[in-house]
């Protein structure tokens, strides 16, 4: 009896022992050469395939080895919990510029990577703050310190099939009025003007965002969105950008059941021609490239110029971010510094259909109307005019309301009203 | 093991002073066996949940400095509007939905009592319980679009003016309708399970005396099987307050959040705690869960009391 006993109590002690070391994480620093980089993206994205690559010529090269990890879209969500403590999971991450901003920087677990723009890129003579074009170094900036090294960038156009609508592509339609009066003529020849796939609140409140940017420049509306007295929506501008809304709902414009469908049905009705245009960042042909098979020629124009003037355009970045906490930060710079080499980042524009940070890497045809756009010395903007604090508010409140609006259940004055009240009210117990 | 408790009644003599050498020899083991699962206990449940109490007057990103703001996340819940439609969809769903699965439960139970093939049948109800919610809900998603494959029907049976099922107005009914079906095969089969031992002869008693369909179920299957009622209705109170996974597949997209009107609470504890672009705030996403947890607390000692009948021997 005895013996079973003490077993079964050392059998206890040993699972004890063993969830205690399991909750205590791995074990110190290795001296080895390598660094671990957990991926945004998936096994079988594109950029997989380029990653494992690099990563098999950067450890021929440097003697690094690259722990290299996909964990998805996630990537940041699965660090977060590590970054507690001093056992921070990995050494590189790469995400939109927004999540590393919020989740490294603003919590104070960004490494600083100032010091890196003055390194020279492998194989180059330039410097990787050579290659950053000037206008996105204050995105990556925040409090004195560079957190991100961006790979590429997205921005917003209204795309459509140049080879349906050639009469577009030889005079794309520079204001609202001209916009309207396109969206009239689809109409009048039978044809759904618009897309959007009313899932995404985002991808419809964006046209409410973009048209108050244009009334009130970039910097002056976060300026009327964190005035805790809403003061700032009783600009005329505000009802002058709601009501560019009010009228593209009362115009009738969108394909039948843009809001009862589930993504991305609506953007793929659209790659099938049965809508004209579609609002989208310059992901949008990627994603839609194999519905819309070989026929379809991509081209954007930016949106329209309101009376208000401004011209910006909204930008998001995509890089990387090295954790303050990271054991081997050096190793994941030099990671860096080898990526941004044009050879490695032209694969961005060539695998992936998307633009490059760098300008001298080729343009795809499907963005090549937006990198024009973004090349034409227009500002830039962050989404919600780089609003921090107030995603809460932009869910709970913001686009919902500008959904309403944008399917015409409320008028646009009416908008304005409730949007000042819930936002003033929302301040009172956020601020 | 009997012989032990009746030898050595514990409030008398405690057994492991002068127990039989089996009662002594489990006293000893008792800590070795117990103390594992207690740590485990503790360590991935009461210390966690302790930790979210504390979160939930403090303000966190997930990493960086912890602020503590007394009761103001619980202030905030208040006053969010979204937060009252979510608690109010929660409340749907557990009395809704469950009104319905139950009621559609007892139903096809009756039906199936006296059915050849019911083993079938069971197994086939039961089916969406046990495929992944997220297969289901994405299914979901295909049938009930604009020009999805309910729709389609509605069109060919002559139906000109096609339901916006998925429009942000609606979407929350077609889920609570997913909820009742995927959920009605699992409570069926528990209470299926009760009914086919309650003795074929009291039906017989009952037939010979002239007793309705109606007088059988009111008089023999109901008392009979009311442990197994009493044990479904607990288990649907505390799984509908958590439900999560069907709602934000089925109606999220993209990694985006669904409409604000179709949260309950635990999606609206996720959003908040995983903001989709915004910075994380695990102090807010703790005190609704807070609220979530008394609401569970209170809503499974509710239904326990309103469920507690003498149990029938038979």
């Amino acid at each position: 009896m005895n013996l079973p006993q003490k077993g079964a109590a050392a059998l206890a002690v040993a699972v004890l022992m063993l969830g205690t070391s399991a909750c205590g994480g791995g074990g110190g620093a290795s001296d080895a050469e390598e660094f671990t980089f957990w991926s945004m993206h998936k096994q079988d994205e594109p950029r997989a395939k380029m990653l494992g690559e690099l990563a098999a010529a950067f450890t021929k090269d440097t003697g690094i080895k690259v722990n290299l990890v996909f964990q998805g879209r996630e990537n940041l969500k699965k660090l977060q919990p590590t970054l507690v403590g001093g056992n921070v999971a990995a050494d590189l991450v790469d995400g939109s510029q927004a999540g590393l901003l919020n989740l490294l920087q603003a919590t104070g677990n960004a490494k600083d990577l100032s010091g890196l723009l003055k390194d020279r890129i492998p194989g180059e003579d330039k410097t990787v703050g050579d290659v950053i074009p000037d206008n996105y170094r204050q995105v990556i900036a925040d409090a004195g310190k560079t957190y991100m090294i961006p790979t590429s960038v997205h921005t917003w156009q209204i795309y459509y099939n140049a080879a349906k609508l050639p009469e577009v592509a030889a005079d794309p339609p520079k204001t609202f009025e001209e916009l309207l009066a396109l969206f009239d003529k689809s109409k009048a020849a039978g044809r759904a003007a618009l897309a959007a796939d009313g899932d995404i609140q985002g991808y419809v409140g964006k046209w409410l965002s973009q048209a108050l940017i244009r009334e009130f420049g970039p910097g002056n509306l976060a300026k009327v969105l964190t005035d805790r007295s809403g003061a700032g929506f009783d600009d005329p501008r505000f009802l002058k950008a709601a009501t560019y809304i009010e009228r593209l709902a009362k115009g009738q414009y969108m394909i039948d059941g843009w809001d009862a469908s589930k993504f991305p049905a609506i953007q793929q009705k659209w790659a099938q021609g049965q809508a004209d245009f579609l609002f989208i960042g310059t992901y949008g042909p990627s994603e839609t490239a194999e519905i819309a098979g070989p026929g379809f020629t991509f081209r954007s124009f930016p949106f329209p110029r309101t009376e208000g003037g401004f011209t910006s355009e909204e930008v998001s970045l995509f890089g990387f971010a090295v954790p303050a906490k990271a054991r081997h930060a050096a190793n994941a710079e030099k990671f860096i510094e080898y990526f941004m080499n044009k050879k490695w980042l032209e694969r961005i524009p060539a695998d992936e259909k998307v633009m490059s940070i760098r300008t001298d890497t080729s343009t795809p045809v499907e963005v090549a109307d937006a990198k024009a756009t973004l090349d034409s010395g227009v500002p830039l903007h962050l989404q919600m005019d780089g609003v921090r604090g107030m995603d809460d508010w932009n869910v709970k409140i913001f686009l919902p309301m500008a959904k309403d609006l944008f399917a015409g259940k409320v008028t646009a004055a009416a908008f304005v009203a409730k949007l000042k009240t819930d936002t003033v009210n929302w301040w009172k117990v956020n601020g | 093991m009997a012989t032990a408790t009746v030898e050595a009644p514990a409030a008398v003599r405690p057994a492991a002073e002068t127990g039989s050498p089996l009662a002594r020899a489990r006293q000893r083991l008792y800590l070795p066996f117990v103390l594992p699962a207690l740590a485990v206990y503790l360590l991935v449940f009461i210390v966690p949940s302790l930790f979210t109490v504390v979160l939930s007057f403090a303000e966190w990103a997930g990493a960086g400095p912890i602020e503590w703001v007394g009761f103001d996340n619980y202030r905030r819940l208040w006053y969010d509007d979204v937060f009252h439609s979510s608690l109010l969809n929660t409340l749907l769903i557990l009395i809704g939905v469950g009104f319905l699965t139950f009621l559609f439960s007892f139903g096809l139970t009756m039906v199936l009592r006296e059915m050849a093939g019911r083993k079938f049948v069971r197994a086939v109800i039961f089916f969406p319980n046990a495929v992944s919610a997220l297969a289901i809900s994405i299914l979901w998603g295909f049938l009930f679009q604009a020009d999805g494959l309910a729709n389609a029907l509605l069109r060919l049976a002559g139906v000109d003016t096609v339901p916006r099922w998925l429009a942000d107005d609606n979407l929350f009914y077609v889920i609570c309708m997913g909820l009742v079906w995927v959920n009605t095969g699992f409570y069926t089969t528990i209470l299926m399970a009760a009914v086919d031992r309650i003795p074929a002869y009291l039906y017989e008693a009952a037939d010979l005396e002239g007793a309705s369909p109606w007088q059988k179920f009111r008089n023999v299957t109901l008392p009979l099987m009311w442990d197994a009622v009493a044990v479904s209705a607990t288990l649907w109170a505390i799984s509908a307050i958590k439900i999560f996974e069907f709602i934000y597949v089925f109606a999220g997209a993209a990694g985006s959040v669904p409409t604000t009107k179709a949260w309950t609470l635990s999606l609206y504890a996720y959003a908040e705690a995983f903001q989709p672009t915004g910075e994380a705030r695990y102090g807010a996403s703790a005190a609704a869960t807070m609220v979530t947890l008394v609401l569970i607390v209170v809503l499974t000692l509710l239904t326990r009391r309103v469920t507690r009948r003498e149990s029938l021997e038979y």
